[in-house]
């Protein structure tokens, strides 16, 4: 990733939250409708949608729905109605809207919508990755942000690539609430003109219309369940082929992002031992190279930035090339073990992988994680 | 002023032969007649018998484009299509089809808030006082002493009245119809279908198959629900009640046939105690004073 530093040169570039990263994207992709319901740590994101749209800056239906459920029913009805459809939510929020959230999943709504990621209860407002985890299978893309220019960079993705006619169906970007969601940082921004070109108005591929009725999810048998899920099980497979594409020409156009699905941070030609972590540990897995290389340790940090679908071929291709492996997780899978590490022991199976697994679950409720404690796991299975 | 019979069966057909509709349903009566008198619908419909009698997927017989959505998301999904449309610069009609468990019970939440909101929505509730979908159970529109497949003795409490909790939302239309009087319905349904806002209108819509009625005597129960002072017939509109021409005499008790023989053409009151049946009358007269306070 492209080094950003604010210059006089350069006065796109600025110091900006994670929320404020999603509500510039969220802008500068121009959805019509955004129906939304407040939560911590989501908060910050509508209230500034709302103020761009008080200001007159910005053209959209806010709706100031009565609940999260309402939310995603009210976002379900607007992109079948035929405009683009943007919400946001957290944790709970997420949980009281999964009715809904399955129902856009299944029947392929592309809504976008970031997920600040926050612990579930008991009261808890800070991150890990257990709102966003359980709703892995729910049928939407998900992409995980390391830092909060990749919030901005993967929400204008997330609108190209969910409104794919090859793709068709919602995406997901979580974001972990605080470390990013409150943190301001450097962000640069594209121009208006710039993701006009990127991101084409929105094309429905299918719309409620008085002059061509259908009905959307209507009573289904098996077979025709069938049909459906294999036709969405295609639909992943397609995004895997378009979600590199997509970012591709990002980097093209604006020098971030990559046209990989996982970021590999490090030597991983010459590395004895790889980290595979999520969102934020990705980023602090980073930080803690230098202080392995100076303990003789050469590591590799892996992050799949996309979870669903997931990116199994280039996981496999990276780890084939080292001989030691330690997962981080951020959410447990309860009677088993992390989902990450659960996903990846599956493949490395299933691919004949020889290699040395070791997996952690840290950070859960916000605890602290530093690049000084993944040095020091490390450490131990050295 | 109602509309002239021909008008209405000149509308398009807006149900398909082949739906899976039970023989006397009232429902299909209620939808065919009020989706008819409006421009342009398109129908939300959550789950209810409307979401199961369209017919399997791929058929469809709705002859309207037609979103089916969760149990409680009728209004914010309208609320969507509404404004998305508004945004297009398409003009249409955005309707809620809603059974009365989708309205008085776990739906609340939703289309008070769109009615709050005023969205541009009209929503429709067939009411047959139960959850006729799953097998006949209890809902907040069952009226006090029916018996279901989860009240086997009887409901012990009254029925809710959601014209008038509708009411205090102050939308800008409400109103209540039967289908033993179409013309009425379909008149109402193309006066709300021409105005803005929120639209409210509560038509009665007898289940046979639930209510262990004769599925040849429908229209007849439509019209005795009304004669019986059970379901009376009005409009809300600005804070203000007016009882339709079909229904304004039963305001005074005298004029109205006895409820007994509304009850006792429908198997649910079967087992009421005469007791019972007081309580109901109390309950359906409370109901009147209510309204009548409004008028």
């Amino acid at each position: 990733m492209r080094k950003v530093v604010q210059t006089m040169k350069n006065p796109n570039v600025q110091l900006l939250t994670g929320n404020a990263a999603v509500a510039t994207a969220a802008k500068l992709a121009r959805p019509k409708v955004i129906p939304a319901y407040p939560i911590t740590p989501q908060t910050l994101i509508v209230e500034t949608i709302s103020g761009m749209i008080a200001r007159g800056e910005f053209d959209c239906d806010f709706v100031n729905v009565e609940s999260e459920h309402s939310a995603m029913g009210a976002a379900i009805g607007a992109s079948l109605g035929g405009v683009r459809t943007f919400t946001a939510t957290s944790a709970h929020g997420l949980l009281y809207m999964g009715e809904l959230v399955w129902w856009a999943g299944v029947t392929r709504v592309p809504i976008v919508m970031p997920v600040v990621n926050r612990s579930l209860n008991p009261w808890n407002i800070w991150p890990d990755h257990q709102d966003s985890m359980t709703f892995r299978d729910a049928g939407w893309i998900q992409f995980y942000a390391k830092n909060n220019q990749e919030v901005l960079d993967l929400t204008l993705c997330a609108f190209k690539i969910a409104e794919h006619h090859k793709v068709w169906m919602p995406v997901m970007i979580c974001l972990d609430g605080f470390i990013l969601s409150h943190t301001s940082a450097q962000v640069e921004i594209p121009t208006q003109e710039e993701v006009d070109e990127f991101l084409p108005p929105f094309k429905p591929l299918a719309m409620l219309d008085p002059d061509d009725p259908f009905a959307h999810g209507s009573l289904t048998d098996s077979k025709g369940i069938w049909e459906q899920r294999m036709s969405l099980i295609d639909g992943f497979n397609n995004a895997r082929v378009i979600i590199p594409k997509v970012f591709h020409e990002y980097y093209e156009k604006f020098g971030r992002l990559s046209k990989e699905m996982i970021e590999i941070v490090g030597d991983i030609n010459d590395a004895n031992v790889a980290i595979v972590a999520i969102g934020t540990l990705g980023e602090e897995a980073e930080q803690s190279l230098e202080v392995l290389n100076k303990r003789g340790i050469k590591a590799v940090v892996i992050r799949p930035r996309v979870i669903r679908p997931f990116p199994k071929k280039e996981l496999i291709a990276a780890l084939r090339k080292v001989p030691k492996l330690l997962v981080i997780d951020r959410a447990v899978s309860f009677g088993n073990a992390g989902q990450l590490a659960i996903e990846i022991q599956a493949e490395l199976y299933a691919n004949k992988v020889d290699i040395e697994f070791h997996q952690i679950i840290r950070g859960l409720g916000g605890m602290d994680v530093t690049y000084m404690d993944i040095a020091s796991e490390v450490g131990k299975i050295m | 002023m109602s509309v002239k019979i021909k008008e209405m069966l000149d509308r398009p057909e807006v149900l398909l032969r082949g739906n899976f509709a039970c023989a006397g349903c009232g429902l299909s009566i209620a939808y065919r007649t009020a989706i008819s008198a409006l421009e342009r619908p398109i129908v939300v419909i959550p789950a209810c018998c409307a979401s199961v009698i369209q017919s399997l997927h791929p058929h469809v017989t709705y002859n309207v484009p037609t979103l089916n959505i969760a149990f409680a998301a009728h209004a914010s999904a309208a609320s969507g299509i509404s404004r998305a449309k508004k945004r297009r610069g398409e003009k249409v009609t955005t309707v809620v089809w809603s059974g009365d468990g989708g309205t008085y019970d776990i739906g609340v939440a939703t289309w008070s808030g769109a009615a709050e909101r005023n969205e541009d929505i009209l929503h429709f509730c067939y009411d047959n006082g139960f959850y006729s979908n799953t097998g006949a159970q209890r809902s907040g529109a069952t009226p006090r002493g029916a018996s279901t497949t989860t009240t086997p003795t009887g409901k012990q409490e009254k029925r809710k009245s959601i014209t008038r909790i509708m009411a205090a939302h102050d939308v800008p239309y409400i109103a209540t119809a039967s289908i033993g009087y179409p013309r009425d319905l379909y008149t109402k349904a193309k006066k709300a279908g021409n105005m803005e806002g929120y639209r409210f209108i509560l038509i009665d819509a007898p289940c046979p198959t639930g209510w262990n009625s004769d599925p040849a005597i429908t229209p007849e129960l439509g019209k005795l629900s009304v004669q019986t002072g059970y379901f009376p017939l009005y409009e809300v509109e600005n804070g203000k009640l007016t009882f339709s021409k079909r229904g304004m005499k039963y305001r005074d008790p005298d004029k109205r046939l006895p409820l007994e023989e509304y009850l006792d053409r429908q198997g649910r009151f079967k087992k009421m105690t005469l007791v019972q049946i007081e309580e109901l009358k109390k309950d359906l007269q409370f109901e009147w004073d209510m309204l009548l306070r409004m008028e």
